[in-house]
């Protein structure tokens, strides 16, 4: 419990550094480029609109940084991210959450495939050292894994898509269809999130594999692995409850800093499918100036990787029976 | 990706890392066909432009054409030549990902080094940092803040990729410190009233160089990705001409729906050419910072069983040897393998 | 006692090799000794002899690069049946191992899996081989053998790192004691112990050995322990035997010279004054060894043909039941035999 309770203070600590950053960003910039665009919508705005985006980036205000950062910390708390300038005049913080689920959902089941897949294969061949398979697959996932993320998009767009149309090249979900919880749409959505998955998974799954294939030889050659060959068990006895079972752990305690990775891939994966999701909202927010819906992003995207460290350690907890602390 | 942190992540690593690998390493095959790549590029990046004289952001009527004659690699929706775009942009590539990774890999062996060597609420507070920049997702975080910066130019997007990657190598730089520090030549030299400096420079550093360079090969391919990245975006400054430019020209010129590979599928596969071969090199400290990923049948390398000996490490000579011998094929093949030599009847070998 | 002829475990010139061709390292030279069955053997030897080796190659457990590149290692079970371990196949090898010949290792910390509970350590055993066995008989066969060792039944479900050294220790006896072996193997078992500890932790295998009456290998440097404890000793030096014999007889009377050396090293609480004298210089490095007798360099009663005569394990003058590795010794002996080396016993 003790390692969970470090574990969850360090990251409010990080959730606090992020929000701190997203405060000091906008005013450590020579000239405000907030204002500039403030003072174009400024007849639209309403006047708690505009109190919002004055906390927000301290715009012509002659508060004190600590009383304009307490300002800013009560406006978070209270949901308020602001007004998108590009969504104008939907709040950020409904932006976010009509784009979010998208995302989610992809990077989610992305993830756990790839994961799942890559720490599989990296089991059989750390196990089968030397194989033809251990010189090949390393060798054409690193590559694979080297290749920009939206590189590798686009070309299996123009291959999967353009030329052999199995897959649709863009959008969440077919035109024809309307959201909903039905068969139909359903069904649309997880077509058209085929080739972004497949994008995401192929460009990540050298992580595992790599890594999992590593700690596997390591482990093969510790003294337990031994003992349990000499105590005559069976080989996949050995293969998966000595050696993969404690392969698997800096797997496992990697997977936080992993997240970080996937979910950049991910933004940049769905800019190339112009999947509706977070990432691509953020390149809209991007190409448009529209401040807060960036920093209303980065906020939400940093805390959804928080919390999915936090489920990774008691996953960690959960496997490793030496992080359990006995009275 | 993780793949290349994970064994050199947390290893506590035999004293033979640093000087005595040198000569050694430049004779495994992957790290010379990963140097070979690189090295490649780099003179690509260099004496490219110089040999091909075309203006990359020279219009022309020519557009949307396939590999010809008068343009190898085609040109783009307004005739601009592919080639000379790769050229010149292989320069901003490299030299951004390489100067980048530089400053990042500098703060973070200051700070990991720091951290690992002073301890104590130093290190508690390093380590806290570290881990808030390892944590947050990189990418949303270089956008915000290059979203904010007025120069988006070359050395904009290199400082805030530096200001951003620094964290790997630190928490690496931390563990290897770390367990450096307790080694007993360090309390030796500290007895003998050796400067904190002088121990940090000759001591420590030295051994934890295999680290370095890989730390650095590493955060290469993340600046070299992350630059890409930024540009496609267009946060990157649109008329400086890199990898990453191209792509962003080529998604806005609709590449992908006309058809014209010839106009995205160079970049992107440059990158990944030059990622692949510094992970190669990556691979290749790899097995030499951990014998065990070695493949079979090689022992420890002779240089290394020198060094040793010089340390007066006699003794432990061939426990350490043994115990370090690197295991082949598990699996079925478990038992050990009787080598087919004819002297089983016990004849003396000479 | 033990019947003299009823020989459990015959290794014959058996050798190991690290690595391959020219720059292979010998860590094992021709080594042949017999195990009776009920007795206990001594491997003594400073690090770096092979002993460990030794061990792990009998077992053909050994690590690649590390390779047996000749000798036999003959099993014969109780009913007579003899068979070559190294001659046996993947599945034969795999069904043998445990179940009549069990290790004890060095660090129980490191051959311990850190993730699995004892009991679920000792059940692996019992399944692997035991397939019909139901849950209630395994479960009664983990108590029973924790009681064996001396470990409390509510300690079964710990985790290794949940139990104190000692602990771990007896843990991997009980393990090794699961299907009852007619060979136990013990490489090093209380080296990573304190004295305390060491004690007890003998005392259990020394009381169970009565007991349940199996054939001991006692792998360790501590020739004092050995003379306690074992019945015979064998004494190797860079990868080969050099003396063997029982061992209050090697207490008594060492024949060769590194014996006498290892007997000189420490004090003794009873018995006459001895002067501690050591041995000097370093063991060698096995990469190249010297020629001839890999021991003259540290020799006292170093001769000429030591340099280029590598001496035979055989009977000295007048003995049957001890052997020795000296040019001193042999029948053409190269010289009059030490007075310390020579005598009645």
């Amino acid at each position: 419990m003790r390692f969970l309770t470090r574990r969850l203070a360090f990251y409010l600590i990080t959730a606090w550094a992020a929000v701190t950053l997203n405060f000091i960003i906008p005013r450590l910039m020579p000239g405000n480029p907030a204002e500039v665009l403030v003072a174009r919508f400024q007849g639209r705005l309403s006047p708690a609109a505009l109190l919002s985006l004055t906390a927000l980036f301290g715009l012509r205000t002659h508060a004190s940084l600590v009383t304009q950062y307490l300002e800013y910390w009560r406006q978070l708390l209270h949901g308020d991210l602001g007004i998108s300038f590009s969504y104008f005049p939907e709040p950020v913080s409904h932006v976010i959450a009509t784009s979010m689920p998208w995302t989610a959902v992809l990077i989610g089941v992305s993830t756990i495939v790839s994961f799942v897949l890559g720490t599989m294969a990296g089991v059989v061949i750390g196990w089968r050292r030397g194989s033809k398979l251990d010189t090949l697959l390393p060798t054409l996932t690193t590559f694979l894994a080297s290749v920009p993320y939206f590189w590798l998009g686009i070309i299996t767009v123009y291959i999967l898509g353009s030329i052999l149309h199995w897959f649709p090249t863009s959008g969440g979900y077919s035109l024809a269809t309307t959201p909903g919880w039905d068969w139909t749409f359903i069904s649309s959505a997880a077509y058209h999130a085929v080739l972004p998955a497949v994008t995401i998974v192929v460009s990540s799954i050298a992580g595992w594999l790599i890594g999992m294939r590593n700690m596997m030889v390591t482990t093969l050659s510790e003294d337990y692995v031994v003992m349990a060959e000499a105590k005559g068990l069976r080989s996949r006895r050995i293969m998966y409850a000595y050696a993969a079972r404690n392969a698997i752990l800096p797997s496992l305690a990697s997977f936080a800093m992993s997240l970080g990775f996937v979910v950049s891939g991910a933004i940049l994966t769905e800019i190339v499918f112009s999947y509706p999701g977070i990432g691509y909202v953020l390149y809209l927010a991007v190409s448009n100036d529209d401040y807060p819906l960036m920093e209303g992003i980065f906020l939400v995207i940093t805390l959804a990787v928080l919390i999915a460290n936090f489920f990774a350690d008691i996953a960690y907890l959960v496997v490793d029976p030496r992080t359990r602390e006995d009275s | 990706m993780a793949a290349v942190g994970t064994a050199l992540g947390d290893a506590t690593l035999s004293e033979d890392t640093g000087r005595s690998v040198g000569f050694a390493a430049l004779r495994s095959k992957k790290i010379l066909a990963g140097v070979a790549i690189i090295a490649l590029f780099v003179l690509v990046a260099v004496f490219g432009p110089m040999l091909d004289r075309t203006n990359p952001s020279a219009l022309s009527s020519e557009a949307l054409q396939g590999p010809s004659a008068a343009h190898w690699l085609g040109t783009t929706a307004t005739g601009q030549d592919v080639l000379a775009e790769l050229l010149v942009g292989s320069r901003v590539s490299l030299f951004v990902g390489f100067l980048s990774a530089a400053l990042a890999t500098v703060i973070g062996m200051v700070v990991g080094i720091a951290a690992g060597y002073i301890a104590g609420l130093t290190d508690e507070v390093l380590s806290v940092v570290t881990n808030i920049f390892l944590v947050i997702p990189t990418l949303p975080l270089v956008i915000v803040i290059s979203g904010f910066l007025p120069n988006r130019g070359a050395l904009g997007v290199t400082l805030v990729i530096a200001v951003t990657g620094w964290a790997w190598g630190a928490r690496v730089q931390r563990a290897q410190t770390l367990s450096i520090r307790r080694r007993d030549y360090i309390t030796a030299a500290k007895a003998t009233g050796e400067g904190i400096m002088r121990i940090l420079l000759w001591e420590i550093l030295p051994n934890e160089m295999a680290i370095v360079v890989a730390g650095f090969l590493f955060t290469v391919i993340f600046a070299i990705l992350t630059q890409a990245g930024l540009a496609f975006l267009g946060l990157s400054s649109v008329s400086q001409w890199s990898w990453g430019t191209m792509l962003y020209w080529a998604q806005n010129g609709q590449a992908l729906e006309v058809g014209a590979w010839w106009w995205f599928v160079p970049p992107g596969l440059a990158i990944a050419l030059v990622g692949t071969g510094l992970a190669l090199i990556n691979f290749g400290i790899d097995e030499f910072v951990n014998p065990r990923l070695r493949t079979a049948g090689t022992a420890v390398p002779r240089r290394s069983w020198r060094k040793a000996r010089r340390q007066g490490n006699r003794h432990q000579l061939l426990s350490t040897s043994l115990a370090n011998a690197a295991p082949v094929a598990a699996g079925d093949d478990f038992t050990a393998v009787r080598l087919k030599s004819p002297d089983r009847s016990g004849e003396e070998q000479s | 006692m033990t019947n003299d002829d009823d020989v459990v475990l015959e290794v014959r010139n058996l050798s190991v090799e690290y690595g391959s061709g020219p720059g292979a390292v010998r860590a094992v030279e021709k080594v042949s000794l017999s195990l009776r069955r009920g007795e206990v053997l001594g491997i003594a030897g400073e690090s770096g002899s092979g002993k460990s080796t030794l061990a792990f190659a009998m077992n053909r457990l050994l690590r690649p690069p590390g390779f047996i590149t000749g000798g036999s290692v003959r099993y014969r079970a109780k009913s007579g049946q003899e068979v070559d371990i190294l001659d046996m196949t993947g599945e034969e090898l795999r069904t043998f191992r445990w179940a009549e010949l069990a290790m004890v290792f060095q660090s129980a910390m490191n051959a311990l899996n850190p993730v699995l509970s004892i009991r679920a350590q000792l059940a692996d055993t019992l399944r692997a081989h035991r397939g019909r066995m139901t849950r209630k008989e395994e479960h009664e066969r983990i108590i029973e053998l924790l009681r064996l060792v001396g470990i409390s039944a509510d300690r079964a479900s710990a985790f290794p790192h949940e139990l104190s050294g000692g602990m771990r220790q007896r843990a991997m006896i009980a393990i090794a004691l699961a299907l009852e072996p007619e060979i136990i193997v013990m490489d090093e078992p209380t080296t990573a112990l304190d004295v305390v500890m060491q004690r007890q932790v003998l005392a259990v295998i020394m009381g169970l050995r009565k007991r349940l009456r199996f054939s001991v290998i006692f792998i360790t440097h501590d020739l004092s322990l050995l003379l306690e404890m074992a019945d015979r000793i064998a004494v190797m030096y860079a990868g080969r035997v050099v003396e063997l014999g029982a061992s209050s007889e090697l207490y008594k009377r060492p024949r060769h010279p590194y014996s006498y050396g290892l007997l000189h090293s420490f004090p003794t609480i009873r018995g006459p004054r001895i002067e501690l004298t050591g041995i000097g210089g370093w063991p060698p490095d096995l990469r190249s060894t010297p020629p001839g007798c890999s021991f003259h360099p540290r020799c006292l009663h170093a001769q000429d043909p030591c340099r280029s005569r590598v001496p035979v394990l055989a009977p000295p003058s007048g003995e049957t039941a001890r052997q020795v590795a000296c040019l001193l010794h042999e029948a053409a002996g190269i010289g009059r035999v030490p007075a310390e080396l020579a005598g009645q016993s």
